[in-house]
């Protein structure tokens, strides 16, 4: 069989699911805190590895040699949104790499680059999706607001204006970003196994904690038209060599008449 | 006799030329938006083991392919690991206990520091082994020195090879053999752009579909020689 078709076929294949990532990154331009997932395009050779003797490497020439390209994906979870002002002091945003650790179900760490907080019903702060933080932080019920230092101290307000300091919110970084895994419902967690360093915010560069502002996604909107466009020109390409593969093989066909 | 069968070889030489000619193609086209790809062409060679023409050449036309290594544009990203070379040299990875050359690409941490391709392959240091890099902000001088936070921790290897080496894996001992390519330079936050051109890659696709076409007339009219001498000969007797 022609090595063309499924040349063609992998790369059809590779360039949807770049178009699909694409997508999903133009989708969430509005998700606060977003990552893109960027696209990787790698060659992938068919060559056998050094031909020992003439007649291996004769062999290896009159096969057709498949091979063609792989796509993967990277969510880029360093590369931080913009922080935007919000309308509520309960939110608060990451101004550098770190995350805020969240104690998840079944054992499960989870990742947070910030949101809206609030306070669960035994007085403890939890950030979206009721998953409180690993900084456990009781909230009193005489408190009236809350004030969130950029070290990430926590200060109650109480109704008689006293300043009681309720603890600070600590900052993790996983070694790599390949430690960091999408769960369900739009939250990270981290790869079994991995290690977590915690710093407490400014430190190693994780970052400041920024209370009433919100991160935008880290989507460019021109970019990611521009790469559809080339994306969709590519896909077509390979459309083409696949319809040349099948008039070869009709070419075939036909020969006894 | 014997010329036509030469007729009949040539034509399936036609044929599966024509196929292959397609594969190349193929390939190159699939590759048109990875970084740092090299495109492959394909040519096609007759040696007749004879200068007398007056016998059908029993060597048949072979389909080599190679890589045009020519450098293309470097494209500006900003990302501190992206990694393209100016000029005539290459990285090299490690696969498992194999080793493989790189025009650069978009790289990442991997695990335990190390610096891996979209395929997972490490990249080396230029006095052998892994480079490993820490959390730190990484710099990349031209020359292949890795900076973290502006203290040298490593360098990577730019080696020199050659269109043999490129696009095929090679062993330890090979790859230990390679010399430093001196006059490469490392770039960081670019990359280099896929050699392929569409346009290009289009017109070799008819070429090579003409050319099977033709294979295909050359069977048929050996097709027609055939009956021909067959309903002839059989008329006669």
């Amino acid at each position: 069989m022609n090595g063309a078709f499924e040349i063609g076929a992998v790369s059809l294949k590779s360039h949807q699911q770049a178009l699909e990532a694409i997508a999903n990154n133009v989708s969430n331009i509005n998700t606060p805190g977003f990552k893109r997932e960027d696209i990787r395009f790698a060659e992938v050779m068919a060559v056998q590895p050094e031909p020992l003797t003439e007649t291996q490497r004769r062999a290896a020439e009159a096969t057709s040699q498949a091979g063609g390209v792989r796509m993967v994906s990277r969510s880029m979870y360093s590369e931080a949104g913009e922080l935007r002002p919000s309308s509520s002091l309960m939110d608060i945003a990451i101004d550098g790499k770190g995350f805020i650790e969240l104690i998840a179900p079944r054992g499960e760490t989870f990742l947070w680059r910030g949101g809206r907080l609030s306070v669960n019903r035994d007085g403890y702060l939890t950030a979206d999706g009721g998953f409180p933080l690993r900084s456990l932080i009781m909230v009193p019920d005489d408190a009236t607001a809350l004030q969130i230092e950029p070290d990430g101290v926590v200060i109650a307000l109480s109704e008689a204006s006293e300043r009681i300091e309720l603890g600070q919110i600590m900052l993790v970084r996983p070694e790599s970003d390949a430690d960091i895994l999408r769960a369900s419902g739009g939250m990270l967690k981290t790869a079994e196994g991995a290690r977590l360093i915690e710093t407490t915010p400014s430190e190693d560069g994780n970052g400041l904690i920024a209370q009433g502002m919100i991160e935008g996604s880290n989507v460019d909107m021109t970019g990611s038209m521009v790469e559809m466009l080339i994306l969709q020109r590519a896909y077509a390409a390979s459309a083409q060599v696949i319809q040349a593969a099948d008039q070869l093989s009709s070419i075939a066909n036909n020969l006894q008449r | 006799m014997g010329r036509n069968m030469g007729l009949l070889e040539t034509a399936a030489a036609t044929l599966i030329g024509g196929e292959r000619k397609i594969d190349v193609a193929a390939r190159n086209v699939t590759n048109v938006n990875t970084p740092a790809y090299k495109r492959e062409v394909s040519f096609t060679s007759l040696i007749a083991d004879s200068a007398d023409y007056s016998v059908p050449p029993t060597a048949l036309p072979q389909i080599f392919s190679i890589r045009v290594l020519a450098q293309s544009p470097l494209m500006e990203t900003g990302k501190a690991l992206d990694l393209a070379i100016n000029g005539d040299g290459f990285l090299l990875l490690r696969d498992g206990d194999r080793f493989a050359l790189s025009r650069g690409g978009q790289f990442d941490v991997g695990q335990g520091g190390t610096l891996v391709d979209p395929l997972g392959r490490i990249v080396q240091q230029a006095t052998g082994g892994d480079l490993v890099i820490g959390s730190g902000a990484i710099d990349f001088l031209t020359d292949g020195t890795v900076l973290e936070d502006g203290s040298p921790i490593g360098s990577v290897g730019i080696f020199e090879g050659d269109t043999s080496d490129f696009g095929s894996t090679m062993t330890e001992a090979r790859a230990t053999a390679l010399a430093e390519a001196p006059r490469a330079e490392l770039r960081q936050g670019m990359l280099e752009r896929s050699n392929v051109t569409l346009s290009d890659e289009m017109v070799e696709l008819m070429r090579a579909q003409r050319q099977v076409e033709s294979g295909a007339q050359m069977v048929r009219a050996y097709d027609r020689l055939m009956n021909q001498a067959v309903t002839t000969f059989s008329r006669s007797s």
